[in-house]
């Protein structure tokens, strides 16, 4: 049975053999895998590419104290996006999850309909929840759009919720059991991180600090955009929306006040996917001469 | 002539398509399909079709394996026109023989019209069936429409999900197709786990038996009721069955699965301290799981059915049981938090959550609502209690919008107000209130059980048909984007099912102030009309006849419910024996009086025995008749009419209303005016349109 850190070799070991670069977690405070630039930059435009890697993800309103057993303020997703979608897709997919040892005679595997959205970056995309045994295990999406750009070619993402197959493969109820290695549990590593960071989120993260980061980002991002440095702005983008994410957690925001908050940050992923677009096709989109030769 | 025909068969197979669409999706496939067999003249006898998560297939039954034949002309030039001095072909011919691909030779000459004409004559069609099909199934999948699309891969094609194989078979010849990146074969795939790979189907009747081999069911509906026959015989035993409202779940199953088998679960009894909804809620929405409750009594139990695909080994249970057990640890938290807060202090809240650009926050809705229901209760004489729970439910009413669970499920408004209100001590009255002022939420709904969900109910449909109206947006045409046309219904419902007497006229025009920042005062005559037509639609609906309702409806809105009643009054008693009739004489006598201006009236006057015998049975009745209007008993007041039959016709029999003598025709129209006019608050006999006019 695997811990929680056999799964993660396990996963990267997997997409490497099969052609995927594994990088790192980015180092910024991000609300889910899909917003590393590793695939919200790298999907956009004709290059292809294919990665794999573990982003911790903030959800700032999720937090419970560490007292709910299946949902945190900071959670481990394994992101692995593919452009352009192989056609076995699917197959790649479950091939990755029987390996863990999951038996699908046994268990009851589904995908089913979730389309995704994210209105702070501009990005939709069709496709399922993963389901075993009627637990959402991963999320599955063909990318259509990002910072409200077409993409051609599709990419296929892959988020696998670690937390979720670890609790299904070792039959725990509560995810602070989780053997993370042999002998530490997630509760050892991570329950007291949960209690100070959820009463920071909903008790003591200073509101007026947040509303003016938030400002202050937003300019930061246009002022770097203006200069071409596209990544860096999009470092701002990031910032923003977990501003604006604690700023929800501290009930800091209006229902009213909320859609142009969302509103501002999706403005700016525009424009940054815009440019990155621009910023590589100057580059001569490097990936696709190498993929040539 | 019998033609040669074949079976058809084509399955699309693709990825996993959203259960929500199946049922859409395979009736256009279907429609899509035959609609271009139709076209190209190909006739066939049947059709069967077939639909999974991964599969839309149609199996057409005996196909002709040729076009029909026909004969098609076409009419050119005129024979003059066509040949030169020469004899030879002009440019006109020549372009009616390029545009028709024919020769000189394929020309037949007929006369149309007095003026010899060139003709095409070609017998068309007969077209093998084979080489139409590729060309039939790319225009059906192109005209097919979806909710929504993707593309996958290169080519750009869209739909719902990605095409990963098409069965194409023309009884036993494959036929070549290409979408996507797809090329077509004789092949399909099995049940995800069990099926071994491609399997090859020789022929398209034996398509259905070799799936099921492979453990994939592919008849929708049979599949839906394997679902259900194994749920039954779960539940007989355990005394259980599946509540209506999870009926949905049985089609949404059978959507989600290609081999169905129905397993048992339960979940902690604690949980069963959660409001029923909010558990339902989680088990329906969420996991599709199928509630259970109590053969008697329909109280909901801690058992559930989930629906696998894969044969029950007892493996799957726990899985689907910790599932719910989060969300419904969720749940708790949910309706937990809520709790904390004391109820009422969620109205302030409302500022924050805006109503309508226009017409401000929900709050501010809330306080307009609180004025019009204030207005109301006074109309309808409530007691002081009432007066102080209604307003309770109007500040309350809305609170449960912000609330974490009704976040979470949003049907739930109303359902969780109610517990959440009750929980911070409110009255009963008050608590009930909250959840019914949505009442009816649509048609065939239950109507608010108490007075103050009633009336709250209707002043905040009234306030939000003002306000939208105030703030332009009234509806037309087709368009009623805020369903303004169900309010009026709802609030009708109400007022007739509680029978309340009070003047909506009266209401609308107390409470125009309340939008004077919004609009002048001119739309109130809108709204009133508004009011008006619809009345007279829902009438209609409710069965009455159009000139029953015109009869009736004067002065609707100074009391919505007495019209109601004079209708159906009349309504009631227009199918006895001669009362048709009787109205044919009312009628007459209202048009004499409308029409004639000069009339006076002294009984001493009368001379005819018949006007004199009138009169008499008049006087007889008057009185009963005005305490009958006055009870607002109409039943009673039309059973006293009927009396007047045998008077009122001997009466136009005997009697010449249009008396040469002036002082006569005067006094005549005056007694007519003295009987109709005792009914004038009933009926306006005018408007009666007798059986046959």
């Amino acid at each position: 049975m695997m811990n929680f850190q056999q799964i993660i070799f396990h996963l990267n070991g997997y997409w490497a053999e099969r052609g995927s670069v594994v990088v790192q977690p980015y180092d910024l405070e991000t609300g889910a895998g899909t917003f590393n630039p590793a695939t919200t930059l790298r999907a956009l435009g004709p290059e292809p590419w294919n990665v794999a890697y573990v982003e911790p993800s903030r959800r700032p309103t999720d937090g419970r104290y560490g007292e709910n057993p299946n949902r945190m303020q900071l959670f481990y997703q394994y992101q692995v996006l593919i452009k352009p979608a192989p056609r076995d897709i699917q197959d790649l997919y479950l091939e990755s999850i029987r390996t863990m040892g999951i038996d699908f005679s046994r268990h009851d595997v589904r995908f089913v309909h979730d389309d995704w959205e994210s209105p702070t970056l501009g990005a939709t995309g069709l496709g399922w929840e993963v389901w075993i045994d009627g637990m959402e295990i991963t999320q599955f999406t063909y990318f259509q759009q990002v910072g409200g750009l077409e993409l051609d070619p599709v990419s296929v993402e892959l988020t696998y919720g670690l937390e979720r197959i670890a609790m299904f493969i070792q039959g725990k109820d509560d995810v602070y059991d989780i053997m993370w290695n042999d002998t530490l549990t997630y509760g050892d590593m991570r329950k007291r991180e949960e209690f100070e960071f959820s009463a920071y989120n909903f008790e003591a993260a200073s509101v007026e600090m947040l509303k003016d980061h938030f400002g202050e980002f937003e300019r930061e991002a246009v002022m770097l955009v203006e200069r071409g440095l596209v990544l860096p702005a999009y470092d701002m983008v990031i910032k923003c929306s977990h501003a604006f994410n604690m700023l929800e957690a501290r009930g800091a925001i209006s229902v009213t006040e909320r859609t142009g908050y969302i509103g501002r940050v999706r403005n700016l992923a525009r424009t940054v996917a815009e440019a990155y677009v621009r910023s590589r096709k100057e580059q001569g989109f490097p990936l696709l001469k190498k993929e040539a030769r | 002539m019998t033609a040669k025909t074949r079976d058809l068969l084509v399955e699309i197979g693709s990825e996993e398509l959203p259960h929500g669409i199946i049922a859409d999706s395979i009736r256009g496939f279907k429609e899509g399909f035959l609609r271009c067999l139709k076209e190209e003249r190909i006739s066939f006898f049947g059709v069967d079709e077939f639909s999974t998560p991964r599969r839309l297939a149609l199996l057409v039954r005996n196909m002709a394996e040729q076009q029909e034949t026909f004969t098609q002309e076409r009419r050119g030039p005129p024979v003059e026109k066509a040949y030169d001095r020469d004899k030879k072909p002009t440019k006109a011919l020549l372009g009616f023989l390029t545009g028709n691909g024919i020769t000189p030779d394929d020309i037949v000459v007929k006369e149309s019209g007095n003026t010899e004409y060139v003709f095409c004559v070609r017998k068309m069609g007969g077209e093998k069936t084979v080489t139409l099909l590729p060309t039939i199934l790319e225009k059906t999948l192109k005209t097919m429409s979806f909710p929504k699309t993707m593309r996958w891969e290169a080519s750009g094609f869209s739909f719902p999900r990605a095409i990963r194989w098409v069965l194409f078979l023309f009884g036993e010849k494959k036929v070549p197709f290409t979408v996507a990146d797809v090329k077509s074969g004789g092949f399909t795939f099995g049940h995800r786990v069990y099926g071994n790979g491609k399997i090859a189907i020789e022929k398209p009747s034996e398509y259905e038996k070799k799936l099921e081999k492979a453990c994939v069911i592919p008849d929708r509906e049979k599949r839906a009721g394997s679902i259900k026959n194994q749920i039954e015989g779960i539940t007989a035993k355990k005394g259980l069955a599946v509540p209506e409202i999870a009926e949905n779940l049985f089609a949404e199953n059978a959507d989600l699965t290609e081999y169905p088998h129905a397993v048992l679960c339960s979940f902690g009894e604690s949980f069963l301290d959660l409001p029923a909804e909010v558990l339902e809620s989680e088990m329906i929405e969420h996991q599709h799981y199928f509630p259970l409750v109590s053969k008697k009594g329909g109280k909901l139990s801690n058992f559930f059915v989930s629906v696998s695909n894969i044969e029950d080994n007892g493996e799957t249970v726990p899985g689907y049981q910790r599932v719910l057990l989060a969300r419904l640890e969720d749940g708790r938290f949910f309706f937990e938090e809520d709790k904390k807060r004391e109820f009422g202090s969620f109205t302030e809240s409302l500022k924050t959550v805006t109503f309508h650009e226009k017409l401000g926050s929900v709050y501010d809705k809330v306080e307009r609502t609180r004025k019009i229901a204030a207005t109301l209760a006074e109309f309808l004489s409530v007691d002081e209690a009432t007066k102080e729970n209604t307003d309770g439910v109007c500040r309350l009413c809305k609170n449960d919008l912000i609330t974490l669970m009704v976040g979470e499920f949003p049907h739930l408004q109303g359902v969780m107000g109610r517990y959440y209100a009750k929980a911070s001590g409110y009255p009963e009255a008050v608590s009930r209130g909250v959840l019914e002022h949505y009442l009816p939420r649509f048609a065939g709904d239950a109507l608010p059980v108490g007075i103050e969900g009633a009336i709250a109910g209707i002043a905040d449909r009234l306030d939000t048909i003002m306000g939208i109206f105030a703030a332009g947006q009234k509806p037309s045409g087709s368009k009623d984007p805020f369903a303004l046309r169900r309010k009026v219904l709802a609030i009708i419902r109400i007022i007739i099912a509680r029978g309340l007497n009070f003047p909506l006229g009266g209401l609308i025009r107390r409470s125009a102030p309340l939008f004077e920042k919004i609009s002048s005062v001119g739309f109130i005559a809108d709204v009133e009309e508004f009011f008006k037509a619809r009345t007279r639609t829902i009438f209609s609906d409710m069965g009455f006849a159009y000139d029953e309702i015109d009869a009736s409806i004067e002065g609707a809105l100074d009391d919505v419910y007495e019209s109601y009643r004079r209708v159906r009054a009349l309504h009631e008693v227009r199918p006895e024996p001669g009362f048709e009739d009787l109205l044919v004489s009312f009628k007459r006598m209202s048009s004499i009086v409308k029409e004639e201006e000069g009339f006076s009236f002294d009984p001493k006057l009368l001379e005819e025995e018949q006007e004199k015998a009138l009169y008499r049975h008049f006087v007889t009745n008057e009185e009963a008749i005005g305490k009958s209007i006055a009870d607002k008993n109409y039943k009673e007041v039309y059973r006293i009419l009927s009396g007047f039959k045998p008077f009122a016709d001997s009466f136009f029999d005997h009697v010449l209303v249009m008396d040469p003598d002036p002082t006569h025709k005067r006094n005549r129209i005056g007694l007519l005016k003295t009987i109709t006019g005792v009914f004038s608050g009933l009926v306006d006999f005018s408007r009666i349109v007798p059986e046959g006019e």
